[in-house]
């Protein structure tokens, strides 16, 4: 203590400034490499992809325009409109599901588990995110198919075809290996920063182990759930493998009707409008999830 | 100690590879300040987390009212504590951490504001009670603390080290705050702390513990005097012990040979000429003698140099090496005669017989 002051009153008076001007500058380099590439592959590539909206086709080639047809053409046709509402159910129950899966498995992880088993089941879940999902997704294809492993397997016992490829099923299996593990770790970090003296209070204090989860862990990590939450629709309603390879792109979901008009006669402005429009769909879900959960953490003001 | 108001029964807690606490028991009385004290290690944060129900005993049996808590769960027990760290919840308001165990057993929303509310000005922090907790300060976050403990009224209160984290002043501050406290409530107090000093202050009996296992229980005064073992005597500190051996007996002293010559002790245990004896002086019994001042007939002296002087308010503890290499202290109100103590000074140190103590158990 004593010594942090005399350290800082000795620089101020000689030095002061230069000290503080790098002190300001050596983050910014620091930082600059990754801003620089956030800038060139992610804020101008959506600045050009919103510009491309108001853009025309002509016979198959691109002109830049401004025209707002391409957004009412859109956003008033059937198949998109169905599309959107199809993608968004579909996004909303696979995070559902995946949060329900999810926090027991990371509730276990995190406080109920040993320091040696907990490490290695977090590695257990972070190999599969650096596996392939396309091959993950294929190999699901190949297991659910009607000659798959399942139906061969159930034919050799003699029991009856069951046709397991298409539908609900299949695409929220894709989609619970994409996210699950992400999810799962997200939950088990969030649990893991639990200061554990916060339950065993709550237990002392009369709490059972429901009242507990629900009025200690859960407000305790309410920015993790959300930020699980959020991840989970995130990757669900972006995806592209599951919906083609599982349900055969029936019915078809935004990533898939972007990839739709575009092949038929070019539509890039078209599937542009599709894709920034998503977009915001995505963001304003993370800014709601972000609102509500960061809500009461800042106290009362 | 009739009838004791909470009781533990052999209780034994082994963990892989430790044995955290072997088999202990004790009695404590209803309304009784105790206070378990000891190194970090020794148990008793442990034994404490077993009468909350927070540990299970590899065996042995706790006793609460008269009723068997040993696998009641923790939530039922109602034994509330005060942790170290505090465990306030965060994203609580203070008045809702407060109330916290109230809303847990089912209270209407209006009679929980009130309790709290009530208990928030008990421990004056009066208004406060829709403050967020990082608006508080250490020492308000504490009584925030403690009334989220008591506000169920329960017969029992549990503190484990709930001073430690605080600076100098407020921990002072708040143990006489604690101790008015039990002395309005009337309640059991079990006090878990490594602070002598807290010990000494609050309890009505303090619990010294070593190595899973009581070393001696007793009125602080009693056991700061009257240390039953050389572990206890050190742990008090503020004593220095002498080792020898009983050269004979006589009129109610026994004549112990030490390196610094023949030492009279009081006569208190049974041990036969040659036999090892080791006594203890309190730091506050010991006494310089003056340039050309003679030691009281029979009181011994021990010449030795002055290593050093530490200050606490009003007195003074002096550090001295005698000729033989033995640590004195000696402690007594400051007299402003420090300048001519500087370290090197030969002294010369006596004190009363009467006021060594033997210890029982070296």
């Amino acid at each position: 203590m004593t010594a942090r002051l005399e350290k800082t009153q000795a620089i101020t008076p000689a030095g002061g400034r230069t000290r503080a001007g790098n002190r300001a500058v050596l983050p910014l380099v620091l930082g600059l490499p990754v801003a620089l590439w956030q800038l060139a592959f992610f804020v101008l590539p959506v600045i050009f992809l919103i510009v491309i909206t108001f853009w025309k086709v002509r016979s198959f080639r691109l002109e830049p325009a401004f025209d707002l047809g391409n957004w009412e053409k859109v956003l008033t046709s059937t198949p998109f409109q169905r599309a959107l509402v199809y993608t968004t159910e579909v996004a909303a129950i696979a995070s559902l599901l995946c949060m329900l899966i999810a926090f027991p498995a990371a509730h276990a992880i995190a406080l109920g588990l040993s320091e040696t088993a907990r490490r290695r089941w977090i590695a257990f879940l972070i190999i599969p995110v650096f596996s392939s999902y396309i091959l993950k997704v294929y190999a699901w294809q190949v297991v659910l198919s009607p000659g798959g492993v399942v139906n061969v397997s159930l034919a050799a016992l003699g029991l009856p075809q069951v046709d397991l490829l298409g539908g609900a099923l299949s695409l929220n299996i894709g989609l619970l290996t994409l996210t699950l593990p992400v999810v799962t770790l997200i939950l088990t970090f969030a649990l893991m920063g639990v200061d554990r003296s916060l339950l065993e209070a709550a237990r002392n204090l009369g709490a059972s182990g429901g009242q507990v989860l629900m009025q200690v862990t859960l407000p305790a990590i309410r920015s993790g759930v959300g930020l699980a939450a959020v991840t989970a629709f995130l990757m669900s309603f972006g995806d592209y493998a599951s919906p083609v390879f599982l349900t055969g792109s029936n019915p078809p979901t935004l990533s898939i009707l972007i990839v739709d008009t575009v092949k038929s006669g070019s539509q890039w402005p078209r599937a542009s409008v599709i894709g920034v429009s998503m977009l915001v769909i995505l963001a304003l879900a993370f800014v709601t999830v972000q609102f509500l959960t960061q809500r009461r953490a800042g106290g009362a003001r | 100690m009739i009838d004791p108001y909470v009781r533990l029964e052999a209780l034994d807690m082994r963990y892989p590879g430790h044995h955290a606490v072997k088999d202990l028991s004790l009695d404590i009385a209803g309304g009784e300040f105790i206070a378990l004290m000891g190194p970090s290690g020794c148990g008793k944060s442990t034994t404490l987390r077993m009468i909350a129900g927070l540990e299970q005993p590899t065996s042995g049996r706790i006793l609460i009212g008269g009723q068997d808590m040993t696998h009641v769960s923790a939530d039922r027990r109602g034994t509330p504590m005060v942790w170290q760290n505090l465990a306030l919840f965060p994203f609580l308001s203070v008045e809702d951490n407060v109330a916290f165990s109230l809303k847990m057993r089912g209270d209407s929303p209006a009679s929980r504001r009130r309790a709290a509310n009530e208990w928030l000005e008990k421990v004056g922090l009066g208004g406060m009670g829709k403050r967020h907790i990082s608006q508080l300060s250490g020492g308000q976050r504490q009584r925030v603390a403690i009334a989220r403990a008591l506000v169920t009224q329960p017969s029992i209160l549990l503190l484990d080290e709930p001073l430690s984290a605080l600076d100098a002043h407020l921990r002072v501050h708040l143990q006489t705050e604690l101790a008015r406290l039990h002395r309005e409530l009337k309640i059991t107090f079990i006090y878990v702390t490594h602070s002598q000093s807290e010990a000494f202050a609050l309890a009505d009996r303090v619990v010294v513990m070593a190595d899973g296992v009581i070393q001696q229980a007793g009125p602080p005064r009693a056991v700061y005097r009257a240390p039953v073992n050389g572990f206890v005597a050190s742990f008090m500190g503020m004593n220095t012990r002498m080792d020898g051996s009983v050269a004979a007996r006589s009129d109610g002293m026994i004549w112990v040979d030490c390196p610094e010559g023949r030492i009279a002790v009081p006569d208190t245990v049974a041990a036969g000429p040659g036999a090892a004896l080791s006594f203890v002086i309190g730091a506050d019994r010991m006494r310089l003698l003056g340039g050309h001042e003679r030691a009281p007939e029979g009181h011994p002296t021990v010449a030795g140099r002055v290593v050093g002087i530490e200050f606490v308010g009003s007195t003074q503890t002096i550090f001295v090496a005698s000729d033989t290499g033995r640590d004195f202290r000696l402690q007594r109100l400051d007299l402003g005669d420090d300048a001519v103590l500087t370290p090197g000074t030969p002294v010369t140190l006596t004190w009363d017989p009467r006021h060594a103590w033997v210890l029982p158990h070296p």
